[in-house]
């Protein structure tokens, strides 16, 4: 517990030195120093910042929340299936490496410039990952498993529900945490378009005004909002994989 | 009772069980032992129902239920729902189902260890959760699978003396599938030899009951009977 605090504190100590040292080099007036930018953040918060937040914060759960529920199914259905894995795999592969940010504008004729499309963007992102490890989880799943599942007589819903959701729960924790860096990246951009709050479109319009220090706030919010949304992730791998002691 | 007739099992071209007739009684403990190959495992998995593309007459007076190799326990539960998953088909409520588990957890000694995971046990408490979940359901024909192979002989013999306790007080048919000869003589009433999917030779082992038999010397002979028949 104390060793987990102090790898904590290091990380945070190591990324405040290496802020300085390039506030010091290249100049207060690009590269704010943490201080003024922690005072600066303050400030903001005192203001709406926080509407900001909760907006970001909002489209990112939405997001995690469609891409499980989506992505899940169908990784199950294609993991149990051979004819659906053969019909949708391919298209998989083929739409995963597409930039999904490419299809903004597409998104934004379909489905609108308010909240959908940002949601919808970042869900073309996350879900892939999820699909993809799903998929994989199921197919790996241990033979004998399947055969004592046999023996005992399970029907669907007992192998969904006891033999392949349990064995996949900690794959799909692991690949959300993988996808929702991504999505957070992703959320920055579409946040850019008839936006009135959210994280992303303050840092960019804070850099369009050369706001540097309002920008550093930006970014130090969205990265504490990363961390705790990475922690909230973390706590309820453990309260649901308690057979997981890694 | 079991009546197997004429029984043929293919893998693609090739006979893992070739033409094969057999007759189980009922209470009786058999070990069918042979080499890898040699259709064994194939043998048992068809009277488990696992198999249902064969050729020939398959008749079983009973359930069944069957234990494994690799054991197959699901490692996102605990003991205790592990064992209770032997119960799964069964409609009986919540309460009945506990009784019927505790009773089995005490007297496989799991009972200290029924909130762990299979990850926490080792290799002979999770042999006994795999034995605990198949002898829950009380099936009249017990099955395994090379069931104590992944033991150290220590661990082994405890496992052999705890399933010739179980069948002793249940009373149920036992099939097992070995390639242990000290097992297949412990375990079995009737060892049978098999060859190239089909029966090479039953010995009746007129010893078999006796715990202590490890030690006399009737049993190396038995053993020795087998290792002839084995390696004829």
């Amino acid at each position: 517990m104390i060793k987990k605090r102090i790898n904590n504190l290091y990380g945070v100590i190591s990324v405040v030195i290496i802020w300085y040292i390039l506030t010091i080099a290249i100049g207060e007036n690009m590269i704010p120093s943490p201080k003024s930018t922690v005072e600066e953040l303050i400030k903001l918060l005192k203001n709406n910042f926080l509407y900001d937040i909760l907006f970001s914060t909002y489209r990112i759960f939405l997001s995690i929340f469609f891409s499980l529920l989506i992505g899940v199914p169908l990784g199950i259905l294609i993991g149990m299936s051979k004819v659906f894995d053969k019909i949708l795999s391919p298209l998989i592969y083929l739409l995963y490496p597409v930039p999904k940010i490419a299809f903004l504008p597409v998104f934004m004729v379909l489905f609108g410039i308010g909240n959908k499309s940002k949601v919808i963007l970042m869900v073309t992102i996350i879900i892939f990952q999820i699909l993809i490890v799903t998929r994989d989880g199921v197919k790996n799943i241990d033979k004998d498993i399947m055969v004592a599942a046999k023996v005992m007589k399970f029907n669907t819903l007992d192998m969904i529900f006891k033999i392949i959701i349990p064995a996949i729960a900690p794959d799909i924790f692991s690949s959300l945490r993988v996808s929702i860096g991504i999505a957070i990246s992703a959320l920055f951009f579409s946040e850019n378009y008839a936006t009135e709050y959210g994280v992303g479109y303050f840092i960019m319009n804070a850099w369009s005004m050369v706001d540097y220090k309002g920008m550093f706030a930006g970014v130090l919010a969205l990265s504490i909002l990363s961390l705790i949304i990475f922690k909230i992730i973390d706590i309820f791998e453990k309260k649901i994989c308690k057979w997981n002691k890694k | 009772m079991i009546n197997i007739e004429d029984l043929t099992v293919k893998y693609g071209e090739e006979k893992a069980i070739d033409n094969l007739s057999l007759f189980i009684e009922k209470g009786k403990s058999y070990a069918i032992i042979g080499k890898s190959g040699c259709g064994k495992t194939t043998l048992l998995y068809t009277i488990a129902g696992l198999i249902s593309n064969y050729e020939g007459k398959l008749e079983i007076g009973g359930e069944t239920s069957l234990i494994l190799q690799n054991l197959g326990l699901f490692n996102w539960f605990t003991v205790y729902k592990n064992i209770e998953l032997g119960l799964n088909s069964f409609k009986i409520s919540k309460e009945e189902k506990k009784v019927k588990v505790d009773s089995i957890l005490k007297e496989l000694g799991l009972y200290d260890l029924k909130d762990k995971y299979p990850g926490e046990l080792s290799g002979g408490q999770k042999q006994r959760v795999a034995i605990g979940r198949t002898i829950i359901s009380n099936p009249e024909i017990l099955l395994l699978d090379e069931a104590t192979s992944a033991l150290d002989s220590i661990n082994k013999e405890k496992i052999q003396d705890l399933l010739l306790d179980i069948r002793s007080k249940r009373n149920n048919t036992m099939i097992l599938v070995t390639h242990n000869i000290e097992e297949a003589v412990f375990l079995g009433e009737y060892i049978i030899v098999m060859k190239d999917g089909k029966i090479d030779s039953i010995i009746n082992n007129k010893y078999f009951g006796d715990k202590n038999i490890r030690k006399k010397q009737e049993y190396f002979q038995v053993c020795n009977e087998v290792r002839g028949k084995l390696y004829d």
